[in-house]
């Protein structure tokens, strides 16, 4: 029986797409073949670092013309459609991700690991992370996250989430852009695809585990510029940070503290994110020393 | 009146290499004070008044008469913030 990777056929009746968060393995099974092919652009199966995870078994089954969602035998939702139901589970994974870390911060952050180091890039949405992310991953990193880390007391941990490379950002990859054209998509607003790729059909590593960081390096984008790097200091790195961080309803003065913490300990730097070869070149020039 | 400056309660510091990240859970607000703003901070213990603050800190960095007005004006911007507060003698 044809097994595509991370997820497949497991009886004659049901497709199952497996989704991670630190603690939980979401088993997202359907009889529906349609819903199964939009499903599997939530597929995360990273290797988590940690206790085994729970499982909690989603069923999405048709009824009447519609999908009715079942979550561990109750019902929690009914949509429309396939791209409802993806929707719909790309919001209740996040849910149950930040649930499952209730008194961390979450930081916009793509993590990365090399010879044993962590490299945050710290960024709003647009700023360049992933693609920085996905090219520093051909110049020897390891990517573990390229949204979201949670800031827990001195801990560090990345979100469990595929790389998301949108269509347009292709042409930036044209070594990779075969593998990660042939990954599962999900379509914008604009009908432009955004593919979700695991780290792994990119030739890297994908582990997922608390532990400190080394540097951190705040993205200011430039696009269509040069790229430039220079030092931080910790509280202009602290200021940039907050900027980027969402906080809890309890425990704030915690997580400032941890983020505080965070910025005296990091070497720290400001990138004006223009073109790639030049900002990596930066990168391995600030981390060598 | 003499005003003998100390810090508000409900208040946490942060020490980073280069100044303290305040946070004030009231308010939820976190600010930002440098060194020279972290040493007039420091001083504000509840024992010493604004004019021994001031002529002390323009002691540490050896300064003129002239920025006796700029240290006062950081112990202002303190108070504003409601990270100090007078308690008048």
């Amino acid at each position: 029986m044809h097994r595509f990777a991370g997820q497949g056929r497991i009886d004659p009746i049901q497709f199952e797409v497996v989704a991670r968060t630190l603690d939980r393995r979401f088993r997202l099974q359907t009889p529906d073949r349609g819903v199964f092919e939009a499903v599997r652009f939530l597929d995360c199966t990273p290797d988590v670092v940690g206790p085994p995870p729970r499982d909690v078994v989603v069923s999405i089954e048709p009824f009447r013309n519609r999908f009715r969602i079942v979550e561990q035998g109750a019902g929690i939702k009914e949509v429309l459609d396939a791209r409802a139901v993806v929707e719909f589970l790309h919001m209740r994974l996040f849910a149950c991700s930040i649930d499952d870390r209730p008194q961390a911060a979450i930081m916009h952050a793509a993590s990365l690991r090399r010879d044993g180091r962590r490299l945050l890039l710290v960024g709003t949405k647009g700023a360049g992370k992933s693609t920085l992310a996905l090219r520093l991953l051909r110049a020897g990193y390891e990517i573990e996250g390229d949204e979201h880390v949670f800031i827990d007391g001195s801990s560090v941990v990345a979100r469990p989430r595929a790389c998301r490379v949108k269509e347009a950002a292709l042409p930036r990859h044209a070594d990779m852009a075969d593998i990660i054209a042939a990954a599962p998509f999900y379509r914008d607003h604009f009908n432009d695809r955004i593919f979700n790729v695991d780290p792994r059909a990119l030739g890297s590593s994908w582990r997922i585990e608390p532990g400190e960081v080394d540097y951190v390096i705040a993205l200011r984008p430039n696009h269509g510029g040069y790229s430039s790097l220079r030092a931080l200091q910790p509280s202009a790195m602290v200021q940039f940070l907050m900027s980027e961080t969402g906080w809890r309803e309890t425990g704030r003065g915690a997580s400032v503290a941890a983020v505080a913490a965070l910025a005296g300990r990091v070497k720290a730097f400001d990138l004006s994110l223009g073109d790639h070869a030049t900002a990596i070149r930066c990168i391995e020039v600030a981390t060598a020393a | 009146m003499a005003e003998v400056m100390m810090r508000a309660s409900g208040i946490e510091v942060h020490e980073v290499p280069d100044g303290y990240i305040v946070y004030q859970g009231a308010r939820d607000n976190v600010c930002y004070l440098n060194k020279t703003a972290a040493i007039v901070f420091e001083f504000c213990d509840g024992k010493l008044e604004a004019d021994d603050i001031v002529a002390r800190v323009a002691k540490i960095f050896d300064l003129g008469g002239s920025a006796h007005a700029e240290i006062r004006a950081c112990i202002d911007s303190l108070v504003k913030e409601g990270l100090i507060r007078s308690n008048s003698k």
